[in-house]
């Protein structure tokens, strides 16, 4: 898969996760993707384990993360707003992104495992092939993927 | 009022998922929540029978494929209708979920819309019945 056809299938799984989920529009962001996010970032991870070994990666400002999690939990009178909610709103996003990018671009005789989400603070360790960045709510986030040479 | 337990290692996840269901026909609905498989099978434990468990496939401990398995093997509970929601899916998993008993297998993110087609024979039972 070509680099500009990554961008729009990772676009694709962006999109439909997050305007499914929070009725925000996903558009590309003008900034440079290698440019740093905002230094209180938080990540969430998850690791493919087949067809091939890879990772798939978000990368955000905690203040988006809490703004993306009160959208989602609005009217829920049970709902308080913590850095854990925060963090597994970010690993629910990345478990649903990645599941959806994948399931749309592996072929149909492939099986596709997957690990369980991982989160921390800052960036991702390690290096990964390709990153991405997206605007919502007029704040800046990153798709970063790691080893996917096998999509179609 | 029915009874629903859904299943998913996410808080966020498992609170869409509520509210997709209330949209959905589940509306005065007392629901159970578990993070993971044997969380679902210790509240079967607890709370008996309920009409519905909606399942994460991905989860630890215990995932939603053999969380279906030990539910659909159960003689007390082999008739509780099991959905099953991924991010995860291929052609040959969503097939052996099926054919395991599955009610439905759908593909995160979910909607109102893609989940009332699925549920909507256990929406008219109740209705037709009250």
């Amino acid at each position: 898969m070509k680099n500009e056809e990554l961008f729009q299938a990772v676009l694709e799984a962006v999109s439909e996760t997050l305007e499914s989920m929070v009725f925000e529009e996903v558009t590309p962001s003008e900034n440079d993707a290698s440019s740093p996010l905002d230094e209180n970032s938080i990540w969430a991870s998850l690791d493919i384990k087949s067809p091939e070994k890879g990772k798939f990666a978000i990368q955000m400002p905690a203040e988006l993360a809490f703004e993306l999690a009160e959208q989602l939990f609005m009217g829920d009178e049970s709902f308080e707003m913590t850095e854990a909610v925060a963090v597994d709103t970010l690993a629910e996003l990345v478990n649903t992104v990645a599941g959806k990018f994948m399931s749309d671009n592996i072929q149909p005789d492939q099986s596709l495992e997957v690990g369980l989400p991982q989160t921390g603070r800052n960036a991702p360790e390690g290096e990964f092939d390709n990153v991405f960045r997206f605007t919502i709510s007029d704040s800046d986030f990153k798709i970063l993927i790691k080893g996917i040479s096998f999509v179609s | 009022m029915k009874r629903v337990i859904i299943a998913d290692d996410s808080s966020m996840a498992r609170m869409f998922i509520r509210r997709c269901l209330e949209i959905s026909g589940f509306g005065d609905t007392e629901f159970f929540e578990g993070s993971n498989g044997q969380d679902v099978l210790d509240l079967l434990k607890e709370k008996g029978q309920v009409d519905l468990i909606v399942t994460d496939l991905n989860m630890p401990e215990m995932n939603g494929m053999e969380l279906l398995r030990r539910v659909k093997a159960s003689p007390r509970f082999h008739h509780t209708p099991v959905l099953v929601i991924t991010s995860t899916t291929s052609d040959e998993k969503v097939r052996q979920m099926e054919e395991m008993g599955a009610l439905a297998v759908l593909s995160k993110p979910i909607s109102p819309t893609a989940l009332a087609p699925a549920i909507s024979t256990l929406v008219e039972t109740e209705e037709y019945s009250s």
